[in-house]
């Protein structure tokens, strides 16, 4: 928003008290143009006229004022007043003012910060007749023509009362779509002449030096206002915890790239590809035969083909046949608590029950284990709440259990109470009843041969 | 390829020349003789054109023979077998393809111990991971090589309860066996068990378990079971002192092991005694072993997190930078040496001499250090250098929501600082830094005062964005990354969980209940539980200020109110959201909404502690734990006021009184803003009250003089006489000035003209209202400035002023 130097110089010679004075305001628009002042930079101009206006110091002749705000004026002319930027410096101007009656010591020590001062009537009549009506009349005038004017001062006092209500209604109306904020701002140059500094006062060239300092330059203060600035405080650092890396020296001597020893090894990768659909899905038969037939050529295989304890209750679901051919080659491995754990403790079904009765006649398992089973089994059959599932799962273990007393892999004594209150509680059903005979069997008979 | 897929499985058999052969291969292999096994191996693949596992000992061989420099097409090669192999799969289901990993376990290890020594922690923890979990208990090579290589991985990316699971899991496997027999000298046990280690080789690996152990135990923190570790250790160490090299090192590490122990105590000093004892690291042009290379490098940046830890950022950064230029070093020599080693008159040996070989580039450590440093000039007051080196480390560790916090910071601060610095270089060390609140421009009657309103402009315009420069801009970006990432991590948690999991910690019970989220945040410690919502809060502060100084006061507000919704606080955010929302609020003009969030009674501290709510209770152990920390913070606190003090003198307020005194301010410019002037004036003065004559911002005099130049006529020249005395108060022998124009002043002051050096400061600001203002609180202080540029008092004129004080008493 400010001015170059050679603008600044163009600008100041533009508006000379001698240039200006008997300057027809028609050839204003042509002559700022041979200044080499385009379009945009009408705006710029402006403010700087503006801030020259505030200043009475530094625009003295009171042609040149005149001059100047008729410059405000003519860099818009093309468009309806209240567009004019600059339409808030007519409204004041032609307030009435009150300073009219004020004393002297203001042309000393302007009170009024950031105020034009107040200009005359006949240039206010004339800035009232350019703004309402301007004819071509007005514009052959000469700034001299006008303010030594003195008929026409009461001419236009008596034909206009300076009526800018409407123009200040537009602007307002402007004004309140802008924040407070942005209409806070006021200019930051403020006139502190000295007036003990006798000797340079009226300087010509000091003033020039003044111009030269408020309206060029980069943060040339003609740019800048005032208005109140919120404090914002900066973020402190975020707390530094933990941040910082602590460095420990590591041994990375132990890890080594290493060779591939299956290399041209036929390796089982067939049976190992067969093992894991095994967890994921039931086999086909010749599938199953191949799986089994491929275990059996090796005994050590079945370390290697990805079963783990966690796995086996998958591989007991979807195919049981070789989960139980795969225990009983682990039945020497250390392992095989861990895999009679899981089964154990996995969900009760019909392919776990499988699994455990055909290997309950295969070998002899830790008593406990099949304890454990059981009493797994019948509260299973106790908590669960779907009646068609229970009966399904009651016959199911009362079979199971049958086929384990007769072929005596467990000892009923040791079970008695448990079974005989699972039989009665679901004597309902067949199978149950059944084993409750057989048991009751059983029962007289030892005591039968107990009592001999 | 497509042709190739069925071959991949085994469809011809190896003949047994064939394996043979191989064997031959293998140990060719082993002797280091690349070249004749590279031929062994070519002759098989003629036959087996597609087996991976040739193809993978081949590439294994090629890289061998490379010196281990070409890390990049062993990488490629490796990969290209995967996807051979994933090929020869595709209609396989994952858990299929998964145990199908195992069986090329070689291959899979490979390619971790690659990205492991490429600091690619988090895909080495992907693929040990897989392999892990579907290691059938037979391989126990594996297992032991699996182990090892994952609990390294884990303690790089502090996973330290998962490398606990892990080493107890190992010493079960390997170790117990050993124990047992040792325990009752029977040796028929061993040998019943599986020899899978040797007596030496089970006592190196049970000293290195116990050494990985310790490491858990400091990174969990607890200090008992770590200092049960580190006492077991030494003594290990003491008792197996053989070697000369081997025992330097191993006392080295111990030292280390040590003082990093005081050092998560917050033991500094104590650190620093033990750390500093050690001997200096010699530089060791005898390569030997891994734990001796980039010894110094370590010793710098542990003294420097050291110096970090006592709040000497300077010194730390010192070390710092040695640490750097060790690493430099340690690189380039090992590189040298590497190829002294290999070359043995190889022709290639000049082409290869500038390629580093992988135990190089593991051994470079640039990027850890290089955050490290950042984060010491950050917080030793050199942003600008700060941003440079996190840039270097956000390239590796660009998942880091708090890295990308401390690029913003540094970013915040250069601009931030910058312009302090300025107002500094202006002002001279002994005037006041708002010396330059106003210029002259001309004298005699054109005199003009500028006021000078700009606090000069924080955001630079027209900056790329994508440009790394620290810029505001670029700050917004990175506190964007950051938002995100914590956002993506949070993954829709609410708060509450995240806090809550805090409190059960307490009762430690219900732990396992719901999964702790976890932010990791290499190469620091991860981040859980208040921890988060700190760092989220300081996030939104930091980007609720920027775009608050990019001028985008909607999205201001935005973060600003996400910030104070936060359900946990530290008193310096909720300050700080307070104080930007209103700020944001004012330039949306909502200024009654504003004036709300201006409300001093919310604050009660600007501490940077997030408030606990009294939620300091755990026992024993965890109560240690907690108590350390509560050390920690405290000194950190300290420490960390010191550096804001250092870094920025006005921006952030000291203490409470100031920190209220702004907040006044913002409100009495809101309310300027409503033209209520009155209320504004008295606004104005309480905060000056609040806020002692050094700390005042330049605001607080621009708010005042503006208040005045709005108020009229004698505004003016009281504004004009602020300006000169840059103070918000005008003291009667000042006002004197402007008594040669008895009508425009109306001074109060009685009291004589006391000198130019001695000002009293009342609380009536001025103007107008200063006669029915009581003088609430009478404040004296001694101003030593010296009288501000031109224009000042001349004795002729204090002498008028006591000659026209009298007449205006008269005139009362």
């Amino acid at each position: 928003m400010s001015l170059s130097l050679k603008e600044l110089s163009n600008l100041l010679g533009f508006l000379q008290e001698d240039e200006v004075v008997n300057q027809q305001f028609d050839s204003f628009t042509s002559a700022l143009q041979k200044t080499g002042f385009t379009k945009q930079d009408h705006f710029r101009v402006g403010c700087s006229v503006v801030i020259l206006l505030q200043h009475k110091d530094l625009l003295p002749g009171a042609h040149q004022r005149l001059a100047a705000i008729y410059l405000l004026y003519d860099m818009y002319r093309s468009e309806p007043v209240s567009a004019n930027p600059f339409a808030a410096v007519f409204v004041h101007l032609l307030q009435p003012s009150l300073e009219d009656k004020s004393s002297p010591q203001h042309l000393l020590y302007p009170a009024h910060f950031g105020k034009i001062p107040p200009i005359s009537q006949q240039e206010k009549a004339f800035l009232s007749q350019l703004i309402s009506s301007p004819n071509k009349d007005l514009l052959k005038k000469t700034p001299h023509a006008v303010l030594s004017n003195k008929n026409g001062v009461t001419d236009t006092i008596n034909n206009h009362s300076y009526d800018v209500s409407g123009l200040q209604v537009s602007l307002v109306e402007k004004q309140s779509q802008l924040t407070s904020l942005n209409k806070a701002g006021v200019s930051c140059v403020i006139a502190s002449p000295d007036v003990h500094d006798i000797a340079t006062n009226g300087d010509e060239k000091s003033s020039q030096k003044v111009m030269e300092a408020l309206l060029t330059g980069n943060h040339a203060p003609s740019k800048q206002y005032l208005r109140p600035a919120f404090i914002r405080p900066t973020p402190p650092l975020h707390p530094c915890r933990d941040e910082l890396v602590w460095m420990n020296p590591m041994d990375t001597t132990r890890h080594t790239f290493m060779w591939d020893m299956n290399m041209t090894q036929n390796t089982n990768t067939e049976v190992k590809r067969l093992m894991a659909k095994a967890f994921r899905s039931a086999l086909t038969v010749p599938q199953q035969n191949q799986l089994i037939a491929e275990l059996n050529s090796d005994q050590k295989l079945v370390h290697h083909v990805g079963l783990t304890p966690a796995k086996l209750p998958e591989l007991v679901e979807n195919n049981p046949l070789i989960a139980i051919e795969v225990l009983l080659m682990l039945m020497q491995s250390s392992q095989i608590t861990e895999y009679f754990t899981v089964l154990v403790n996995m969900e009760m079904s019909l392919h776990s029950m499988e699994v455990v009765n055909r290997l309950t006649t295969a070998v002899e398992l830790p008593t406990e284990f099949i304890h454990l089973y059981i009493s797994n089994c019948i509260s299973t059959c106790e908590t669960i709440k779907d009646k068609y599932m229970q009966n399904r799962l009651v016959r199911l273990v009362c079979v199971f259990l049958q086929s384990l007393i007769r072929n005596r892999i467990i000892n009923v004594k040791e079970l008695f109470i448990e079974v005989q209150a699972f039989c009665i509680e679901f004597s309902r059903i067949r199978e149950a009843a059944g084993l409750f005979r057989l048991l009751k069997q059983l029962d007289s008979g030892d005591a039968d041969t107990s009592k001999k | 390829m497509s042709t190739d897929t069925n071959t991949v499985k085994p469809s011809t058999s190896f003949t047994e020349d064939e394996q043979h052969v191989a064997g031959n291969a293998h140990n060719c292999f082993r002797a280091g003789q690349f070249d004749a096994t590279l031929g062994i191996l070519k002759k098989l693949q003629k036959s087996h054109s597609n087996d991976a596992r040739l193809m993978h000992n081949r590439a294994l061989t090629e890289f061998c023979k490379s010196g281990k420099t070409k890390v990049l097409d062993f990488k490629k090669s490796l990969v290209k077998i995967q996807k051979l192999l994933q090929q020869s799969n595709k209609e396989e289901e994952d858990i299929v393809l998964n145990t199908e990993k195992n069986n090329y376990i070689s291959l899979y290890y490979n390619q971790a111990l690659l990205f492991y020594n490429l600091h690619q922690y988090s895909e080495t923890e992907v693929i040990l991971g897989h392999l892990y979990e579907n290691l059938d208990g037979s391989e126990e090579t594996y297992l032991l090589k699996i182990g090892l290589l994952l609990i390294d991985t884990y303690l790089f990316t502090y996973n330290p309860e998962k490398a606990g699971n892990l080493i107890s899991v190992l010493e079960k496997n390997f170790l117990t066996n050993e124990d047992a027999t040792k325990r009752s000298g029977n040796n028929d046990e061993k040998a019943k068990s599986t020899p899978t280690l040797g007596m030496a080789e089970a006592e190196s690996l049970k000293v290195h378990l116990r050494y990985l152990k310790t490491l858990c135990c400091l990174q969990t923190k607890s200090i008992k079971s770590s200092k049960r570790e580190i006492k077991s250790l030494t003594n290990v160490y003491s008792n197996s002192g053989g070697g000369g090299q081997q025992t330097n090192i191993v006392q080295v590490a111990s030292v280390f092991l040590k003082s990093n122990f005081e050092c998560v105590r917050s033991n500094y000093h104590k650190a620093y005694k033990l750390l500093g004892a050690s001997p200096p690291p010699v530089a060791t042009n005898v390569a030997n072993g891994a734990l001796q290379e980039g010894i110094s490098t370590m010793y710098y940046n542990n003294l420097a997190v050291l110096h970090f830890g006592m709040g000497k950022h300077n010194i730390g950064s010192f070390y710092m930078q040695k640490a750097l230029q060790e690493n430099d070093a340690a690189v380039s020599s090992a590189t040298k040496q590497h190829h002294l080693n290999n070359s043995s008159g190889n022709s290639r040996h000049q082409q290869l001499s500038t390629a580093k070989p992988l135990c190089v580039l593991n051994l470079n450590r640039r990027f850890e250090l290089a955050y490290n440093y950042g984060l010491q000039l950050l917080y030793s007051g050199n942003p600008a250098a700060a941003f440079d080196s996190l840039l270097l480390a956000v390239h590796a560790f660009h998942a880091n929501p708090r890295l990308w916090l401390r690029l913003a910071e540094c970013c915040i601060h250069k601009c931030t600082t910058c312009a302090s610095a300025e107002g500094k270089m202006k002002g001279g060390s002994h005037t006041k830094k708002s010396n330059s609140a106003f210029a002259m421009i001309g004298s005699g009657t054109n005199r003009k005062v500028v006021i000078n309103t700009s606090l000069p402009p924080l955001g630079t315009k027209s900056n790329n964005l994508t440009t790394p420069l620290p810029t505001l801009e670029f700050a917004s970006v990175c506190l964007n990354n950051a938002l995100f990432l914590l956002k993506e991590a949070m993954n829709g948690i609410s708060w509450d969980t995240v806090i809550d999991i805090k409190k059960n910690n307490g009762s430690k019970s219900d732990e396992d209940q719901a999964p702790e989220l976890i932010i990791a945040c290499l190469p620091g410690a991860p981040l859980s539980g208040n921890d988060i919502i700190h760092l989220y809060a300081s996030v939104l502060a930091n980007n609720a200020f920027v775009t608050l100084t990019l001028g985008n006061g909607l999205l201001a507000l935005e973060y600003s109110q996400q910030l104070l919704s936060l359900p946990r606080l530290s008193g310096c955010n909720r300050y700080l959201g307070n104080m930007y929302a209103a700020e944001a609020l004012v330039s949306l003009d909502r200024i009654s909404e504003a004036i709300q969030h201006l409300s001093v009674e919310k604050i009660s501290t600007v501490s940077l502690e997030i408030d606990n709510n009294g939620m300091k209770s755990p026992g024993s152990d965890d109560g240690s734990v907690k108590s350390g920390q509560n050390n920690k913070a405290h000194n950190h606190n300290h420490v960390s006021q010191k550096a804001t003090e250092f870094v920025s003198p006005w921006h952030f307020p000291s203490n409470i009184n100031c920190a209220h005194g702004y907040m006044i301010l913002n409100l009495a410019n809101a309310h300027c803003l409503r033209s209520e002037h009155e209320k504004a004036q008295r606004l104005l003065r309480q905060a000056s009250s609040l806020v002692s004559a050094r700390q005042a911002p330049p605001q607080a005099l621009l708010l005042a003089v503006y208040l005045n130049l709005q108020g009229g006529g004698n505004g003016l020249v009281t504004a004009l006489l602020m300006l000169r005395h840059n103070s918000l108060v005008v003291t009667p022998q000042q006002t004197s000035f402007a008594a040669k124009f008895p009508k425009l002043v109306n001074g109060n002051g009685a009291r004589p003209p006391t000198g130019n050096n001695s000002s009293s400061f009342e609380s009536g600001s001025s103007g107008g209202d200063t006669n029915s203002a009581a003088p609430v609180n009478q404040t004296r202080l001694k101003s030593s400035t010296p009288q501000p540029v031109a224009g000042g008092q001349t004795p002729e004129r204090v002498v008028k002023a006591k000659n026209n004080e009298g007449k205006k008493r008269n005139r009362r």
